[in-house]
């Protein structure tokens, strides 16, 4: 049985007794950017946030290596050690690890060598070891650690101390202006909730809601519906929208406001001609935004856009309690929703043209607390995917998982990250097309570490 | 764990509609609308409670006179099929005489249902009608006439009554076009006569309180006599919307100019004397701008009623009345299983006169953060609001003592069942509660200054307000405490949630350590969990941090998004040390509603560029419903709207609330936490919200769904003229100070609107709604 929601219903309706679309009437009043231009080949960067702070101990573990054994892994991990026999093994090198047990699709790409492993990577303001976390210059340790809202910031805008008003998607965004001359849509499309990550200089993200489940529409974009058939309140609507009254929130949600009415009608009406036939897992809320993400690149040229930034996001993930139950759901959506998302970019061409990372506030701590979960700590490991990526490799630093160690910040496998976000960004950065030269103005601590970008990006 | 929003929503959303499917009328393979009631006789009767004793076919009428070639309705409860020894009838039972007489002229109409079947004998009659004597006459009111029609079988009329023997009573109340119509069945079919009413004189008694007419739009009753469906009620010359209720009429209307009036009522020709009355205040207060504002900020959005009373008290009396009004709101009739928490915290918003303590505690819901997204058990969600409710007028620091010891929190940030350390398994005291407790509900990350603006060390970087240790210290305060046993039960540890009360200290998981707390205090090694608690709620309530931070917090909720250093300064003071005592609400509250900076632009045309905050999607439903006096109940459909632009009441995505009241504005540099889930996409579909609550084509009561409806009818009258609507809806909506260029603009695409007046004010309200500067309250 086919269940429609009311919203679809209504939505549905207003569109049948509609027959002038709102994009005619309603001219363009967002601003976008058209800057002169060289063309380019198509590169796309798509972020999978995993709000809450996502514990990489149980997602990347050392089974065999040259420092580490499962051992050690589980007797700092304790009663959140995953059994090592459910573990999905890869190899970098002659050392083995292990991927969390519902994560096989994750295992076949890195065996395909289409996935690469980034350990210990985290928010810094320049490299630090134990002594200088517990140091008197707090100059050279981010600020708010451990806290989500602060960490969360300090990962999006690549800006570990001090107050961020962009983000190293949207900046990277800035810089690539030129690559999308004459481009009808913005360079970045928020599917789930973007925070500041999003936001560049001159470039705000599109929203670009994946469609309600059961509905048959490409995306949950709205179009405005009021205006249809009165086009004298259609004018009356536009002159409000440019109206100044003084007050800078009144004029932000003009430009808020505007700019939904005109990303909408300039989507929807395009993505009407996809025609991506990838299966998407059902029930997955991340695959549900990645099968979004996948249709709008369908349209890419359509859009006049061949750099674009797509930013999705899970939640649940802060798990002081409940760890083990709670993670094996989470991780089978991303391992799943990652792997269709592999699979519509080749069918749509451009699997070598576009990389997927994830991202996370922090990681947690590897001793459990008192509730089976873990609390907030500092650096964790990411994945990244693509035709594109040099594969099969991890990169990085593995940690030490001896409680107290050098790149513990307390006693409780709180990982000081080895790798800063700013390499990780970077790394991207690059590929993307911002030249070395402009890499601090995105990544204005880059400077501190010995190595701008990682190669896992070749 | 939920799985998706969406998912759930669509759950949701098919309960919902499952009830509402099967009492819409359901297409028969003929194209005729088969109605509820037959549909209960055919599916029950016959299937559900198939064997069960059914009741036998009845039909009416039985036995009727019926003219060659007309009509007569018979029915029968269940009929699935009829039939007509001569002419017709149709499958909905409406019969149809042969235009020329047959040989006999009795034909027998038979009904086939549930019950088996039955029979009504119809008789054929042609020639003359049935004669009805006296065929026409003038009564008054009330009063009685004999009729007589030879042979007559049945006796009807529109408005009176008619007795078996055609004694005639005509109606108490005047009949809208003062006649009435006699119908009689006899052998010779059907007759009729008519009656002549004429129009009473209405004579009024009372109008609203006290000859009391609100400013603005206003929906008062009159009493007296005479007063009939026909009544026209006119004032200052203006006709204004009437409906009889009962033995009142209604009157609703608007009027943007205080002072005398008179109402007077009519019935056609006969009409009453003018009965004084007041619109608005004769010596308000405060100003009908100034009242709306301020309830804009101590209410959710001015009601006409609300401001009047504002207007009437001024603003210090009526947070005064406010602060000694009982609870009224709560969430006592939500059963266990939790549906409707959202519906009704809305139609309370609405509704209920406790505003400013549901403001509050609205605002305390997005400091002190639970989400229904991680409370497995919801009946303590509805306890955690109840409790809110009831802590909005206390202490700061009750409220941090009832949050921290309430089931909700103790599950939301496992403050419940959290074990001291245990080395054996390698595990520490969870840092959940501890962090987010300073981190969000009291005093924040970095030391603040007074005025709220961070303080800064030598090198110009802020100063952290505790360390991860001391966070870690905190944790093992938070140990040894679970939920509250049955009555008379003992408390056990790991027990699963209960709502018996708050939780309970359980000694043996509880770390008697000393611990490092704020500022150099330590709580003493050997507390029990009961003491150590107390001790650190103490010493996060006197961390000076405490004072601008809620300050600032509450501020954002209540009035504006950027507040100065100075207006932060007033109203920390006044957490300080208000009414000699620290942390007490009810004197942050009146500093933060009577401060110069809140009431500076009371009566418009001083906006300064950093003012307002824009209104979350909560109160942008309520705050609309409320400016028109309009009705919401349990059955509204709002939650589902909210949920989808980002505010699922009850229901935060984390702890972080809904949005972070310090989110940077995109192209400013001004703070406004609400724009966090005002994205592009969720701007267009509140546009969409408005546009589906303002589309009627035809009733001025604008409807969307069963449970919300605004009444437009008031301003229907108004539109002929757009500057007079536009005039209206700017007391309305945006306290009579819109700016002459918006309201030109309005006006002009208003006159630009042929659809008709409803069409114009359904327009008008779309243009006011989505603007800006409607939805960020300034």
């Amino acid at each position: 049985m086919l269940i429609r929601s009311r919203r679809e219903f209504l939505r549905d309706s207003l569109r049948s007794v509609s027959a002038l679309g709102a994009a005619s009437i309603l001219a363009k009043f967002g601003e976008m950017n058209a800057l002169a231009a060289s063309p380019g080949g198509y590169q796309a960067l798509v972020c999978i946030y995993l709000a809450g702070g996502n514990d990489g101990h149980n997602m990347v573990i050392p089974v065999s290596t040259a420092q580490q054994n499962y051992s050690l892994y589980a007797q700092g991990r304790k009663a959140l050690a995953l059994p090592q026999s459910s573990l999905h093994l890869i190899m970098d090198g002659s050392d083995s690890y292990g991927l969390h047990p519902s994560m096989p699709e994750i295992q076949a790409l890195y065996n395909q060598g289409k996935a690469a492993v980034l350990a210990n990577v985290g928010n810094l303001v320049t490299p630090i070891d134990r002594s200088g976390y517990q140091g008197s210059n707090r100059s050279v340790v981010p600020s708010s650690l451990f806290s989500h809202s602060d960490q969360s910031s300090q990962w999006q805008s690549a800006i570990p101390n001090g107050i961020a008003s962009s983000g190293w998607g949207g900046r990277i965004a800035d810089f690539m202006q030129s690559q999308n001359s004459g481009a009808v849509f913005p360079p970045i499309s928020s599917i789930g909730g973007c925070g500041i990550f999003c936001a560049g200089q001159q470039t705000f993200p599109a929203t670009v809601p994946p469609p309600y489940q059961g509905s048959t529409s490409v995306t949950g974009m709205a179009t405005l519906n009021g205006i249809k058939n009165a086009p004298s309140t259609a004018t009356g609507m536009q002159q409000l929208l440019t109206f100044d009254n003084g007050l800078q929130l009144v004029q932000a949600g003009n430009g808020v406001l505007s700019r939904g009415n005109d990303y909408a009608n300039t989507l929807t009406g395009l993505l009407q001609t996809s025609t991506l036939t990838t299966q998407f897992p059902a029930g997955n809320p991340l695959a549900a935004q990645l099968q979004t993400v996948a249709n709008v690149m369908s349209v890419r040229n359509s859009l006049g856009l061949s750099r674009q930034i797509f930013f999705c996001q899970i939640g649940s993930f802060d798990t002081h309690g409940q760890q083990k139950e709670t993670q094996q759901v989470l991780l089978k959506y991303v391992s799943q929703a990652v792997n269709a998302f592999y699979q519509a970019t080749q069918e749509l061409g451009i699997d070598q043209n576009v990389t997927t990372f994830t991202a996370s506030e922090f990681g947690r701590t590897l001793t459990p607390s008192g509730n089976d979960g873990s609390d907030h700590a500092w650096g964790s490991h990411h994945f990244i995917v693509g035709g594109g990526v040099q594969g099969g490799k991890i990169y990085g630093t593995f940690p030490s998982l001896v409680p107290g160690n050098n790149y513990d910040a307390n006693m409780r496998g709180t990982l000081i990250p080895t790798t800063a976000i700013s390499q990780y960004g970077a790394t991207m950065a690059q590929w993307f097309g911002v030249d070395a030269g402009h890499l601090p103005n995105v990544f204005p601590n880059i400077t501190n570490f010995p190595m701008a970008t990682l190669g896992f990006l070749g | 764990m939920r799985v998706s929003l969406q998912s759930f929503t669509l759950l949701l959303c098919a309960l919902v509609l499952s009830p509402v499917a099967r009492t819409l009328p359901v297409q028969d393979t003929a194209g005729e609308a088969i109605q509820p009631g037959m549909m209960a006789g055919s599916l029950f009767d016959a299937g559900v409670r198939a064997g069960a004793q059914v009741a036998a076919q009845q039909i009416s009428p039985a036995k009727v006179y019926v003219h060659l070639a007309q009509r007569q309705q018979f029915t029968s409860v269940g009929a699935t099929s009829w039939k007509a020894t001569v002419g017709i009838i149709t499958s909905a039972g409406q019969y149809i005489a042969p235009y020329v007489m047959p040989a006999s002229n009795k034909v027998t109409v038979t009904a086939t249902g549930p019950g088996g079947t039955a029979a009504a004998v119809v008789t054929l009659v042609g020639g003359a009608l049935q004669a009805v004597s006296p065929s026409t006459v003038t009564l008054g009111l009330g009063k009685t006439q004999q009729f007589t029609s030879a042979g007559a079988v049945t006796w009807a009329a529109d408005f009176g009554t008619v007795s078996s023997t055609g004694l005639y009573t005509a109606p108490a109340v005047w009949p809208r076009l003062g006649a009435d119509r006699i119908y009689v069945n006899g052998p010779q079919g059907s007759g009729t006569a008519s009656v002549t009413i004429p129009p009473p004189t209405p004579v009024i008694t009372a109008v609203g309180n006290g000859g009391q007419i609100p400013l603005g739009l206003f929906d008062v009753s009159v009493q007296g006599t005479g007063l009939s469906s026909g009544s026209v009620a006119v004032i200052r010359g203006a006709s204004v919307t009437t409906r009889l209720v009962g033995n009142e009429l209604r009157i609703t209307g608007f009027f943007n100019k205080p002072g005398p009036a008179t109402v007077t009522v009519g019935n056609r020709t006969a009409i009453g004397a003018p009965f004084p009355v007041q619109i608005g205040l004769a010596k308000p207060k405060v100003s009908a701008a100034a009242a709306r504002r301020f309830l804009e900020q101590a209410a959710f959005g001015p009601s006409p009623m609300e401001a009047e009373r504002v207007q009437a008290m001024g603003f210090d009396a009526w947070i005064t009345d406010q602060f000694n009004q009982p609870q009224i709101s709560n969430y006592k009739n939500i059963t266990a299983t939790q549906g409707g928490l959202p519906e009704q915290f809305l139609t309370n918003a609405v509704n209920k006169q406790d505003q400013l303590r549901q403001k509050v505690a609205f605002a305390l819901s997005q400091i002190f953060v639970t989400s229904l997204e991680r409370l497995i058990w919801n009946k303590n969600m509805v306890q955690y609001q109840d409790m809110l409710l009831g802590d909005a007028f206390t202490n700061y620091r009750k409220i941090m003592a009832d949050v921290t010891l309430s089931p909700a929190m103790g599950q939301y940030l496992d403050m419940a069942n959290n074990a001291k350390a245990d080395p054996t398994a390698g595990s520490v005291a969870n840092e959940n509660y501890a962090r987010e407790l300073m981190q969000l509900f009291t005093i924040g990350t970095y030391l603040l200054n007074p005025d709220g603006t961070l303080q800064l060390d030598s090198n110009n970087l802020p100063i952290p307000t505790y360390s991860q240790f001391t966070v870690t210290e905190f944790a093992r305060v938070y140990t040894g405490w679970t939920y509250a046993p049955a009555p008379s039960k003992t408390v056990q540890w790991n027990s699963y949630i209960s709502s018996f009360g708050p939780l309970a200290a359980y000694e043996a998981e509880h770390d008697e350590g000393s611990k490092q707390l704020l500022n150099g205090y330590v709580s003493p090694a050997g507390a029990t969990a009961q003491q150590d608690l107390a001790n650190a709620m103490l010493n996060i309530f006197n961390h000076p941090n405490i004072g601008p931070f809620v300050a600032k917090q509450l501020i954002k909720h209540l009035v504006k998004s950027n507040p100065s250093p100075a207006y932060v300064t007033r109203v920390a003071a006044a957490f300080k040390n208000g009414n000699g005592m620290r942390g007490d609400m009810k004197t942050v509250i009146r500093a933060i509603l009577l401060d110069p900076e809140a009431r500076a632009n009371d009566e418009g045309g001083l906006d300064q560029p950093n003012d307002g905050h824009l209104q979350e999607p909560a109160l942008f439903v309520v705050g609309l419903v409320r400016a028109f006096g309009g009705h919401m109940d349990d059955s509204n459909y709002y939650h589902w709207e909210l949920a989808e632009q980002g505010q699922n009441i009850f229901d935060a995505p984390s702890v972080f609330n809904y949005y972070a009241p310090n989110t940077g504005v995109p192209g400013t540099a001004l703070q406004g936490g609400e724009f966090q889930i005002y994205s592009p996409n969720n701007a267009v579909m509140r546009a969409n919200l408005v546009s589906d609550l303002f589309s009627q084509w035809s009733d001025p009561v604008e409807t969307f769904g069963p449970g919300t409806s605004v009444d437009v009818s008031a301003f229907v009258t108004l539109a002929s003229s757009p500057q007079k609507l536009v005039d209206a809806l700017d007391l309305t909506l945006t306290h009579g100070t819109m700016p002459a260029a918006m309201k030109a603009t309005i006006e002009t695409a208003v006159a630009g609107e042929t659809g008709g007046n409803l069409r114009r004010v359904e327009r008008a309200c779309y243009l006011i709604l989505t603007s800006s500067y409607y939805n960020v309250w300034h």
